[in-house]
């Protein structure tokens, strides 16, 4: 086990590979009364394609199946819901799937141990029957229909479709009651069987817990289950154009006012400390042009045209990359105007150096404002560590740029043809 | 430790809980007004277009300049409803400096944008500024119209509007658009100036401070004349149900909301209070309880199924999401749900779950200043404040026997459904 100690932040990190690949972090947070754990998988929606360790030959999955998959987790052969498990011990649980990765994990203020074992244990024993995939496709199908009419759900995800051609982002997370109509207790274990191999997957807790006790206690507890080293997997993914697979999509829905998203597609693709340095300048140029402060979030405001819920965001992960604006607005058409006027006036003289300084420091407070999170602080370390980062390192690169660094990104990212708009319009 | 140490000075009552735990320091300040249908429009508006600006910041982009000067400090501020009262929430919190490369103290500079914000805004004429009021008008009226956008909260709302009708519980939180238009710019300055004198006032402040220096800070932050008027009408929490209201709403979705409201009689002061939360998340507030387990485990009928108890109406709902053609067999689960408890079939392990969930939901909030403050809050409301322990023991001293006769005392009342436009109306 090995301490990285960040000074400045007063904060540490204890880490350790297990033999079994597992990556274990553990991160104290003293004086809180609640621990939070992760344990998650780097697979996520977008693993659609992949060749299973051992085969020759691509294996095709349903979309919607990682997310399927997660549900089923918490059933156990014992036929106790893990949730009672939890319960049990004060503990609550819960569960999410994203693009790339898959993460269970608890909050608790007591039975830190025994909540940790619960946790590890339930992700390492899938039990799935076909009479429990079936019952679940009512309860998914039911999900998916929440999202169907969930307005902000559908411009977000439709932007996405207008983004990305052949990329699989480009699909729900859930799937739809048709793809998961498909999806089959063997096809679980197949999925099962090559993602959630402790190689492919970490273990985060944050609070105020002892080091050297959690870190025997997930060692220990790994050590006593028979992992077989594992190849790495071979994911498969389309190649992705750089232009936008349609500039715009409109869609309509029982809503009062409509609602806009427009986005960057972005062709960079860095990894380790290089993503953090891309995503946070993307991020302080973008925050000093249409953040609160900028004059232009400012003129669409007075103008009445936007809102408070008017933001922005930058994502980016292995194989795509994309910036997202977007809010209600009853005048989308001049929001988007105005918005490639600036956008062009920016990429052409700069951003000025006040805006840069303040929205430099401004993205510093807002990591500074995580640390207060247990929550924030786990779900951030694990999703950075599965892309090679470190969470921790955010304020000191974001310290590192420069005026020039944001200029020249924001000339990259903001390319007319890399655009694409999302609407949701009231019937 | 987590007790706020209190000091009260006309009226304005400053909570400081001292803590180096947190790298944020936070500031909420709520003023109390009764719930009443020719002021809630008034009030609901007086926080965005305090926002706007203050003397000192005069515009919104000065005022997001100068919090952005902080590292990014945060500033919200609105009304929210809390029973049959209307609280104006302003919640700043603001980074520590002693982790940020900067000699400013930030905390006071947070105090005096805050201060500037509610006590000196910009005037004209003996009024707001009739520009930002119009302005903020307009932001109004979209916000009060996207109320239909969210399905899911849009059905609670209609449902508790119905089942109150008549009362003061009933009034929007953000009022009515009628009486938008006809507010003056004088007139909600005068509605601000009335505010500000005579609402009992509770400002809570946690972080790493000193609560005699801090309390100072504050009352001379606020030093004006004040004349507080707490005598606020007593709030009807004990209801008799009548023939039970079956409401339908038709609207273009996918998937029907099926909300049903009961009351409990129970208040938030009253020594029942302990015994019908415990009931409650037996019913149906965990992943261990009655309704996720039948409505969603056992029949697959919905993604979601839970229950709320609203102790300051006395009151308690139950909202799921439903096909529409399953609307009458998950009602008739919910209503079965709800028998067992009243004829005693409660396990012990529901008991001893739903109190360890509750614990460790009260220990959790011990992290989260706003969620301090906000419990500190409801007990200011509900006539009865109780500390996190004294919670905590009260739960632990409720029998199974206390939970059913309380559960005895809940009412089904109202009934209430969002549904497609197609098919028969079964009401």
């Amino acid at each position: 086990m090995r301490e990285l100690r960040n000074e400045q932040l007063e904060i540490s990190v204890f880490h350790e590979q297990l033999a079994n690949g597992l990556n274990v972090y553990v991160i104290p947070r003293v004086g809180f009364q609640q621990t939070y754990a992760m344990f998650t998988t780097r697979y996520g929606s977008v693993d659609r394609e992949f060749i299973v360790p051992g085969d020759s030959e691509p294996t095709v999955v349903p979309d919607g199946i990682a997310h399927f998959l997660e549900h089923k987790m918490f059933e156990q052969e014992n036929g106790e819901d893990v949730f009672n498990t939890f319960a049990r011990y004060g503990g609550s649980a819960n569960a999410f799937t994203s693009f790339g990765m898959t993460s269970y994990l608890f909050s608790c203020t007591d039975n830190v141990m025994e909540n940790t074992e619960t946790l590890l244990n339930f992700v390492q024993e899938p039990y799935f029957t076909e009479q429990t995939v079936e019952k679940e496709k009512g309860i998914i199908g039911q999900e998916i229909r929440m999202y169907d009419d969930d307005a902000g759900w559908r411009v977000y995800f439709n932007l996405l479709a207008s983004m990305y051609e052949l990329h699989p982002i480009n699909i729900d997370i859930a799937g739809t009651v048709e793809s998961i109509s498909h999806i089959t207790k063997d096809l679980l274990y197949t999925c099962y069987n090559t993602f959630y191999h402790p190689s492919n997957m970490n273990f985060v807790v944050v609070g105020d817990v002892d080091p050297e006790q959690m870190m025997k206690l997930v060692r220990d507890n790994q050590a006593a289950k028979d992992f077989s080293r594992q190849p790495d997997i071979q994911r498969i993914f389309p190649e992705e154009k750089q232009e936008v697979a349609q500039p715009r999509h409109e869609q309509r829905m029982a809503v009062s006012i409509p609602k806009l998203q427009f986005g960057y597609k972005d062709p960079s693709r860095p990894t380790g400390r290089e993503l953090l340095v891309n995503e946070y300048v993307t991020a302080v140029g973008l925050e000093a042009i249409i953040g609160k402060s900028s004059p232009l979030f400012n003129s669409l405001y007075e103008a009445g045209i936007i809102d408070k819920s008017f933001g922005w965001s930058y994502d980016v992960a292995e194989n795509f990359a994309h910036s997202i604006f977007g809010g209600d607005s009853k005048d989308p058409e001049r929001v988007l105007q105005e918005v490639e006027r600036a956008f062009a006036d920016v990429c052409k003289n700069g951003v000025p150096e006040a805006d840069f300084n303040r929205s430099r420091a401004k993205m510093i407070g807002r990591v500074i404002a995580e640390l207060d999170s247990p929550r924030a602080i786990a779900r951030s370390y694990a999703a950075y560590q599965l892309k090679d980062a470190d969470y921790f390192d955010i304020v000191s690169v974001l310290e590192g740029i420069t005026l020039e660094d944001v200029n020249l990104r924001l000339r990259e990212h903001l390319v007319p043809e890399h655009r694409a708009v999302s609407l949701v319009l009231p019937k | 430790m987590s007790q706020f140490a209190t000091r009260e000075e006309h009226g304005l009552q400053v909570h400081v809980l001292p803590t180096q735990k947190y790298k944020m320091t936070t500031i909420v300040v709520n003023l109390i007004q009764e719930l009443r249908e020719d002021t809630v429009t008034g009030l609901a508006l007086i926080p965005y277009v305090l926002l706007r600006g203050s003397a000192q910041c005069p515009t919104p982009e000065k005022l997001n300049l100068a919090l952005d000067d902080l590292y990014g400090a945060s500033l919200h501020g609105l009304s929210i409803k809390k029973g049959e009262r209307l609280v104006i929430d302003f919640t700043m919190s603001v980074p520590n400096e002693k982790f940020l490369a900067t000699e400013v103290n930030l905390f006071e500079k947070a105090l005096e944008i805050l201060s500037g914000v509610l006590t000196n805004p910009v005037t004209e004429n003996g009024g707001f500024l009739p520009a930002y009021v119009d302005a903020e008008k307009e932001q109004q009226k979209k916000r009060m119209a996207a109320i239909i956008d969210d399905k899911t909260s849009y059905a609670r709302e209609r449902c508790l509007e119905e089942m109150t009708k008549g009362e003061p519980f009933a009034i929007p939180r953000l009022g009515y658009e009628q009486e938008l238009e006809t507010i003056t710019p004088q007139e909600l300055y005068a509605l601000y100036q009335q505010m500000l004198s005579s609402s009992p006032a509770h400002v809570y402040v946690i972080g790493d401070v000193d609560p005699d220096q801090v309390s100072q800070q504050i009352f001379k932050a606020f030093s004006f004349e004040r004349n507080v008027r707490g005598d606020f009408p007593p709030v009807n929490v004990t209801h008799q149900a009548g023939e039970v209201k079956t409401i339908v709403d038709r609207m273009d979705v996918n998937q029907g909301k099926l909300n049903i409201g009961f009351w409990t009689n129970v208040g938030y002061d009253s020594d029942d209070y302990a015994a019908m939360m415990m009931c409650n998340g037996i019913f149906g507030v965990f992943p261990h309880s009655k309704l996720f387990l039948n409505v969603r485990e056992k029949h697959s009928l919905a993604y979601y199924a839970s229950s709320r108890n609203e102790a300051l109406k006395g009151l308690l709902y139950v909202q799921s999401g439903v096909e529409f053609a399953n609307f009458e067999k998950a009602l008739e689960i919910t209503k079965e749900q709800l028998k067992e408890i009243q004829q005693g079939n409660i396990t012990d392990q529901e008991m001893e779950f739903t109190l360890k969930g509750y614990v460790n939901s009260y220990k959790t909030s011990l992290d989260q200043p706003g969620s301090l403050a906000d419990i500190h809050l409801n007990g200011v409301i509900g006539g009865r404040v109780r500390t996190t322990e004294e919670m905590i023991e009260q739960l632990q001293n409720v029998t199974k026997d206390d939970v059913v006769r309380v559960s005895q005392g809940i009412q089904l009342d109202t009934v209430y459904m969002l549904r497609d436009q197609e098919g028969e109306s079964h009401a």
